[in-house]
């Protein structure tokens, strides 16, 4: 902070007034995207001449709100803000449905403490009854059966027939764990591939090893192979390389290293020249050291190989055959290289995938998890590659946007289950919390909470019934409230069944949703006093 | 002529109208071989072919449907034979380099309207051909133990899509007709999985090599040991009919029949030397038993 910075202290009733206003206008922009009918938001792009960004995502149309002239309303915009980042980061969706439930839990809420209720006590009664709604959400969830169960909740999630069906094709091939890479494409239409096999992102560290004819790829069979992340650079360790492979009988030979000198360089073409060996030189994968570390121990898991490594200050003086690897094949390009039929210890493979899933469970922080999901698909063998087309560059763009928040929430889908979606399972969650019978010596806190909780859980299906231009009571007398097998379809504007249409939500996500929402709106309430700076760093960064 | 086949039998496959067409076939270390007359006398199915007659073949598998196209499919290094004419004339489909060593070659049972074969090998996983043999593919997506001992399909494969392979580590099961694969809960300190078997009722058994059979009846969701690797061993073979189980251990042939609380142990025929079996299922349950020392007989029980 620099010396002639100024501080703005609010204080109560304009604390809660001016949050207030901040997240209902942030609140009020997103409820229209919520639904098979979303409105759009339209958002000025920073060149005034440049077409405007057009979005229906929660998360991404709140992050675009840089700032509000009103700063104590900036500022409870910029808290919602937050919580619909953080979900987006953490479940890929549900940022429209948890910005509807803020906005009436906290309306309600205020209401409450307004008309004398103690902000602390209510909090404390909100967040008791997290476990209940999670155990009720337990108990409506059920596993995904079918391929067509997994294209048609895609398909609710981001609307595209197109991408759902790749979407449910690629995650009933790889599953929870599998690794999935989200290109974009300078065509129109969307292409799947799936590599069988190990495979990394890379280049040769010596370009003109790869025939000119191979179109860019060659194939090793049976190949030795060794992992270092030394740099090689006397021409005096290539040798002691090649003596080793050809003592180990190889054939050909993939060396992975961090780097390969120009004289070191000129060895190896010489050998390439002589057919004695074929020899092809990658970078080890990985930006950072920490990813190549993990890329050589997968490659030497999956191999066999024992890597020379630098901190260990090994030197390919002593390598021996012991050090190299094995697989039954090898392909190497400009861009990559991959193997199948590892010689590694499969035993301890299966280890290492085991304690990989079980990590995987714990992980929060979106990147962390691609990176164990991408090392997971690369122990288990196989790869899916889908490439988003468009029709210009905007339009891709947001394409493989959509499909990585798919994935994601596909992905939770998988893992965590699902549930009646359409706000079917938050409209039964509300059943259930007005039916809850309290004891005579309840205090008002927590009649207060159930009141609000009830009333919240209500909104996203009044928000669904308002965008289709539906009025609430028509879909309340249609929907089935015994069973909640029967919705009211908004396309058709009758009533059908949940299973016929594949009408469903991840459990994962919803249960996030409403455990993140109850605890923010519950943080929320207890803020007494804002403290603004006069000219506080603006970022689009949450 | 008859040929003595003087190597160890890998395989034996019998004419699903064994009973009047006296049809076998025989895969072996020294090549491959049919008799007519019940398994009395072999002659070599690769005399009118440009291998060496004693090519070692390590797998055989007739058409479901052989009666009307004598269709079978035979093994070498690398390779799929396969004949249209009860072995008179053979083609041949490559499996890529290196040249993997097939472990078993399993048909659709829907075979005469989808084409569909399946192939497990020691070292490259499965292959699967769409078109009667003639090309084969890769298919071991997530299947990261390439080591397939033996393949089976679901007895409902052709509304579930289901297989499942035993390899080193256990059973990998796929549930979308090998687009991709999984691994079920078979205990790993139980494996390797020699053997499997499916029942009528698609109950799933798994042979090991030294921890006796399992069975798992949720499609490999959980298992449970059914005899104990001091009864039985080193387990490679297994037919399952309505009698029961057919099982090959190392020291001979046996039949477990499910009663109330447990099953019971019939041993059909000990010798050490057994290395493969075949039934027809005829009322008087004839059985051909292949040795190591390429001796065939035909048992009766």
């Amino acid at each position: 902070m620099t010396s002639n910075q100024r501080s703005k202290l609010i204080f109560q009733p304009e604390t809660y007034r001016g949050f207030q206003r901040g997240i209902n206008l942030l609140a009020d922009a997103i409820a229209p995207t919520l639904g098979p009918f979303p409105g759009h938001v339209a958002i000025q792009s920073a060149n005034a001449n440049a077409m405007p960004e057009i979005l229906d995502n929660g998360a991404l149309i709140a992050r675009r709100l840089i700032q509000l002239n009103d700063r104590s309303a900036d500022m409870g915009a910029m808290y919602l803000r937050q919580l619909l980042w953080s979900i987006h980061e953490n479940v890929g969706d549900g940022t429209a449905t948890a910005s509807v439930l803020f906005q009436t839990m906290y309306n309600e809420a205020l209401r409450f403490i307004t008309a004398g209720g103690n902000a602390m006590l209510l909090r404390h009664q909100l967040e008791s009854l997290i476990p209940l709604l999670d155990k009720e959400l337990d108990q409506m969830t059920s596993q995904v059966q079918s391929k067509t169960q997994l294209t048609q909740i895609a398909n609710h999630i981001c609307n595209d027939d197109e991408l759902a069906h790749h979407l449910g094709d690629i995650f009933d091939t790889i599953g929870e764990y599998g690794s999935l890479e989200i290109q974009t494409s300078h065509t129109l239409k969307d292409e799947c591939n799936y590599i069988q096999g190990s495979y990394w992102k890379s280049k040769p560290l010596i370009n003109d090893l790869l025939p000119k004819h191979s179109q860019g790829e060659q194939i090793l069979v049976n190949p030795s192979i060794l992992v270092t992340d030394l740099t090689l650079n006397q021409p005096e360790h290539i040798i002691s390389i090649l003596q080793s492979a050809i003592q180990a009988n190889a054939g050909s030979l993939l060396i992975l290293a961090f780097e390969v000198s120009p004289q070191a360089a000129v060895v190896l073409r010489a050998n390439n020249q002589s057919d004695r060996i074929q020899v092809m030189v990658m970078q080890i994968p990985g930006g950072t050291t920490e990813e190549r570390f993990s890329s050589m121990e997968d490659i030497a898991l999956l191999t066999g190989a024992r890597p020379l490594l630098e901190v260990v200050h090994d030197s390919p003086d002593n390598i021996t055959p012991e050090h190299l690897g094995h697989a039954r094949n090898v392909w190497v390009s400009n861009h990559h290289f991959g193997l199948a039929g590892g010689g590694g210890d499969v035993r301890d493979l299966h280890k290492q995938i085991q304690s990989l899933k079980s990590q995987s469970t714990t992980i929060r922080d979106l990147t962390q998890l691609q990176k164990y999901q991408s090392r997971l698909g690369v122990l288990l063998g196989g790869t899916a590659i889908l490439r988003v087309g468009g029709i210009h560059e905007i339009e891709t763009k947001h394409r493989k946007a959509l499909a990585e928040r798919t994935a994601t929430a596909l992905r939770g889908v998988l893992r965590g289950g699902i549930i009646p979606g359409g706000g079917t399972a938050s409209l039964k969650l509300s059943k259930i919390l007005r039916t809850q019978s309290l004891s005579d010596d309840s205090c008002i806190e927590q009649k207060a909470a159930i009141t609000i909780l009830t009333n919240a859980l209500e909104s996203p299906i009044r928000t669904l019934a308002n965008n289709a231009g539906y009025d609430i009571g028509d879909v309340l007398s249609i929907l089935d409230t015994s069973n909640y097998s029967q919705f009211f379809d908004l396309n058709s504007g009758k009533s059908s069944d949940i299973n016929d249409k594949g009408l469903f939500d991840s459990a994962n996500t919803l249960k996030h949703v409403i455990r993140a929402t109850i605890q923010s709106v519950a943080l929320a309430l207890t803020i007494d006093v804002l403290f603004q700076h006069e000219n506080p760093t603006i970022s689009d960064t949450p | 002529m008859n040929t003595v086949i003087d190597a160890p039998i890998f395989a034996i496959a019998l004419s699903p109208n064994f009973e009047t067409d006296k049809l076998a076939f025989v895969a072996s270390q020294a090549g491959l071989f049919k008799s007519n007359d019940g398994g009395v006398t072999w002659e070599s199915l690769y005399k009118h072919t440009p291998f060496a007659q004693d090519t070692p073949t390590t797998a055989l598998a007739l058409s479901p449907n052989f009666a009307n196209d004598q269709t079978l499919f035979a093994a070498i290094s690398g390779a799929i034979l396969y004949s249209y004419d009860c072995g008179e004339s053979w083609q041949i489909s490559t499996l890529g380099l290196p040249s993997p060593i097939v472990s078993a070659i399993c048909i659709s049972p829907n075979f005469v309207n989808n084409s569909k074969l399946f192939v497990s090998t020691l070292e490259d996983g499965v292959f699967s051909s769409t078109d009667r043999g003639k090309s084969f593919e890769r298919c071991s997506f997530h299947l990261y133990d390439l080591h397939v001992n033996c393949i089976t399909l679901s007895s409902n494969y052709h509304g579930d899509t289901t297989l499942w392979v035993g390899n080193e580590i256990g059973v990998f099961r796929s549930l979308n007709d090998t687009h991709s694969w999984q691994e079920t809960a078979f205990p790993i300190q139980a494996s390797p999985v020699l053997s499997l078997a499916v029942s009528e009722d698609n109950t799933l058994y798994a042979g090991t090599l030294a921890n006796g059979l399992f069975e798992s009846t949720d499609g490999g969701d959980s298992w449970q040991p059914i005899v104990e690797a001091s009864l039985l061993h080193n387990i490679s073979q297994i037919i399952a009919d309505k009698n029961g189980l057919f099982l090959l251990s190392d020291d001979g042939l046996y039949h477990l029949q499910p009663s109330e609380t447990q099953y019971i142990i019939t041993c059909l025929y000990k010798n050490e030397a057994i290395l493969s079996f075949a039934l027809h299922r005829d009322e008087k349950q004839t059985f051909l038993i292949g040795h190591s020392n390429g001796e065939i007989h035909n048992s009766l029980t």
